[in-house]
């Protein structure tokens, strides 16, 4: 599994993903054939972009009844047949972030194929606020990060076990 | 897209408020090539629509809101809007813009524009979802503050993504200083919010689902790409904006003793690394915010920590805000400004003419125009963060002072009998760029259509050296190409931020690449500026018909009868002599009649405004 990794906590919401997504794959500028939506909570408004997380057990996929979704292994990405597709809408039913869509004038599911590897929200977010990992270097990112958190939680039961005995942990 | 040239909707949405109607009328092809869009189209308009003499706040009064040709589309830094009417500030033609969504929004919803007539009987709000346009009940929020009218009609309409445009208080209460608020960005100047307040039109929502297509994508795509990569290595547009944003003006300004500071009477500010842009980023800044495709990403999410402001959150201040409600009013508290900025966007006030009035007010105290009872009990003296802020709150009330202030500078000036320390042109407050210090500023200023305006003649080419601010002579040129450009960007219309990267005073050939590529128009640079100079001189041409003549095109008596008194740019001014030479230069290059100022029949023709001349030349 591919995917597109978020800082939220630094996206301005110029909205450029988004942008370049339609026009990439639609040849014109219009959010709701965007396969990443930025949506824009409040005022003022703080963006937060939402975006297939191409998962391991992907429910779109499992819930398309034509077999119409299926994994790209270079990619990372589960992608939609146009051709397979009869625009049922079960995968927008079952995916849990609202990433897949039916696209408002074709009758088919839209959701993000990783543009084949080379994602365009990724190439044109000016601050590299977009990320992109490709499947094999994903689950070692996830691991470390695992590990990572593993130690932390590790260190903070601990902690807290000596200082129950009044033993000052060194840091 | 159905209209013959790419980017456009090639629809106007004509509502009048009086009856109830709504139309949509197909645009012309001509009047597109002729005006190309936003500010352009909208000077077709309201010269053509507008009787002269019309009073701004009646029902006669239209109020325009247009997007233009590459709003939306790939290219950046075209998200804007703009709301166009007779001001109820000067009494004339005047644009104002804002960034955020809501530009591409209404493309989306296939409309280029929104022209607003009549006036409603009770508060109305305008609902726009793609062809379904309808009015619909606003008592309910009539009264409340920008962003809880917008998070209101959100609610009500049941989508988030929708975008609004509003007034608050300020704006009902017809404040002659009141904006139009887009999400947080204003369409703040010339107090086009009263406009909407006396239409009793409390917010506008659009939503749209279609298409913006361009001429050639290609190419567009070819030639953001260039744009995005002179942005990315540019030390201004491509890091300073995104650290930054426009706050490092307040730092520059200061060190060149050309910073509005206390009612403009001295141009320097003890307090400014308490309040310029390492003070922000120290204090307040939580990120970074864009406008739609904007990659210099100049807007500031800003919290106050600490304090008696604290939990203050606004997207700002940035450099005019900083500039207005603080060293022109005295404030070195970068919490206060925070708060204030939010404030006069909540309350529905222009940041920048409202700290301008508080300012004059606080200066008519000290010199004992106004005293402890015209006040309230109010200590206004420069400084007093607590006053400005008690201050924003009794004009959007409207009581004792603040109504008076309310009205905005010149016309609070005559009712306190202080009109020789009210700094204005034309009505309008100046924005944070000194007429004395730079000679260039001072006669824009004194020339522009709007008075007061930074966005008719730009302070750039000479904060960079580029040009030398001192001296008068070459001025008349330099002014008149900027407003040609700015008027030109106003159309497309294009955020003048561009200049970082595009250059400070004339139009290029990227202007025309970027036109060409979105429209298929095929303009070349000769016919952009042409355009440029068409709405400029259109603009003037109601203005002249309002009465504007040479002896209007002027400054206030302080720029032209006190040196800057310190500091590194002290005794700089612009003395009448070196302001009508000045003059004569501008009108000169700008084929407009010396006596008159009225541009002559000759100038009028070549730009393809015949149609004027019989109102201007009998």
């Amino acid at each position: 599994m591919g995917r597109l990794k978020i800082d939220l906590v630094n996206c301005t919401g110029c909205r450029m993903c988004e942008i370049w997504c339609s026009v990439i794959h639609e040849h014109a500028v219009n959010p709701k054939k965007s396969r990443i939506r930025v949506v824009l909570n409040g005022l003022p408004e703080q963006p937060v972009p939402v975006v297939c997380q191409q998962c391991k057990n992907a429910s779109c996929a499992d819930a398309c009844p034509l077999k119409a979704i299926s994994y790209h292994e270079k990619s990372g990405a589960w992608v939609v047949d146009e051709k397979r597709c009869n625009g049922c809408g079960l995968c927008v039913e079952a995916c849990p972030f609202g990433a897949i869509t039916l696209h408002p004038e074709r009758n088919v599911a839209i959701k993000c194929d990783l543009c084949g590897g080379n994602p365009q929200c990724v190439a044109y977010c000016q601050r590299n606020f977009l990320t992109y990992s490709p499947g094999g270097e994903r689950v070692k990112e996830l691991n470390e990060l695992a590990e990572q958190k593993r130690e932390a939680f590790a260190a903070k039961k601990l902690g807290r076990m000596l200082a129950s005995w009044g033993i000052q942990s060194e840091d | 897209m159905s209209f013959v040239y790419g980017g456009y909707a090639g629809k106007i949405l004509r509502v009048n408020l009086t009856s109830g109607d709504i139309k949509k009328e197909e645009l012309d092809q001509q009047m597109a090539s002729k005006f190309l869009g936003g500010n352009g189209l909208a000077a077709h308009f309201l010269y053509h629509e507008l009787a002269p003499g019309i009073d701004p706040l009646g029902p006669e009064n239209k109020v325009l809101i247009f997007t233009g040709p590459v709003a939306g589309t790939i290219l950046p830094l075209c998200s804007r809007v703009g709301v166009f009417s007779k001001s109820p500030l000067t009494g004339l033609f005047f644009d104002s813009y804002a960034g955020g969504n809501f530009a591409p929004e209404l493309k989306f919803a296939g409309y280029d524009g929104i022209i607003i007539e009549g006036e409603a009987k009770s508060p109305v709000y305008l609902w726009i979802d793609d062809d379904n346009v309808s009015l619909r009940p606003a008592e309910s929020i009539w009264g409340r503050y920008t962003y809880a009218t917008q998070n209101a009609i959100k609610k009500d309409l049941g989508d988030e993504s929708i975008q609004v445009g509003c007034i608050g208080p300020a704006g009902e209460k017809l404040s002659r200083i009141a904006g139009v608020f887009f999400g947080v960005r204003a369409a703040g100047r010339g107090g086009l919010g009263a406009v909407l307040g006396a239409k009793k039109l409390k917010a506008i929502a659009v939503r749209g689902s279609k298409d913006i297509t361009v001429s050639d994508l290609n190419g567009l795509i070819k030639l953001t790409g260039e744009i995005l990569e002179i942005i990315r290595k540019h030390p201004v547009a491509g890091k300073s904006y995104y650290e930054y944003g426009t706050t490092p003006n307040m730092a520059s300004n200061n060190m060149a003793g050309i910073l509005g500071t206390r009612n403009w009477q001295v141009e320097e500010f003890e307090g400014t690394s308490r309040i310029d842009g390492d003070a922000m980023r120290q204090k307040t800044l939580i990120k970074s915010k864009a406008c739609y495709n904007c990659p210099m990403m100049c807007g500031k999410l800003c919290l106050v920590k600490d304090g008696p402001y604290k939990g203050a959150l606004t997207e700002g201040p940035e450099y005019e805000t900083l500039f207005s409600l603080g060293s022109l009013c005295g404030i070195d508290s970068l919490e206060a400004i925070t708060l204030g900025d939010r404030l006069c966007d909540e309350l529905g006030f222009d940041s920048i003419s409202a700290g301008a009035a508080i300012a004059f007010a606080m200066e008519c105290f000290e010199k004992g125009i106004v005293n402890r009872n015209d006040t309230d009990g109010l200590e206004l003296n420069f400084g007093n963060h607590e006053a400005m802020i008690a201050l924003l709150e009794k004009m959007a009330k409207r009581e004792g002072l603040g109504d008076i202030l309310a009205e905005g500078t010149a016309r609070a000036a005559i009712r306190l009998g202080a009109e020789s320390l009210a700094i204005h042109m034309r009505g309008l407050e100046p924005a944070g760029h000194s007429a004395r210090g730079l000679k260039g500023m001072g006669l824009g200023y004194a020339v522009s259509t709007r008075g007061g305006s930074h966005h008719d003649p730009r302070p750039k080419g000479e904060y960079s050296g580029q040009i030398d601010r001192r001296t008068p002579s070459g001025k008349g040129e330099y002014v008149a190409k900027i407003n040609n450009m700015t008027a030109l960007e106003d159309s497309m219309i294009m955020c003048h931020m561009a200049e970082n990267f595009l250059g400070f005073f004339d139009l290029t050939e990227m202007h025309v690449k970027a036109i060409n590529s979105v429209t298929g128009i095929g303009y070349d640079l000769n016919d952009v500026r042409k355009l440029g100079e068409r709405v400029w001189n259109l603009e003037r041409a109601f203005n002249v018909r309002e009465g504007v003549r040479r002896e209007n095109d002027t400054l206030p008596n302080r720029f032209l009868t006190e040196p800057i008194p310190s500091g590194p740019s002290q005794g700089l001014y612009i003395t009448p002599e070196v302001l009508e030479k000045m003059k004569d230069d501008y009108y000169q290059i700008r084929g407009w009649d010396l006596k008159t100022g009225i541009p002559k029949e000759a100038k009028l023709r070549e730009l393809g405004l015949e149609d004027v001349i019989m109102d201007l030349w009998g």
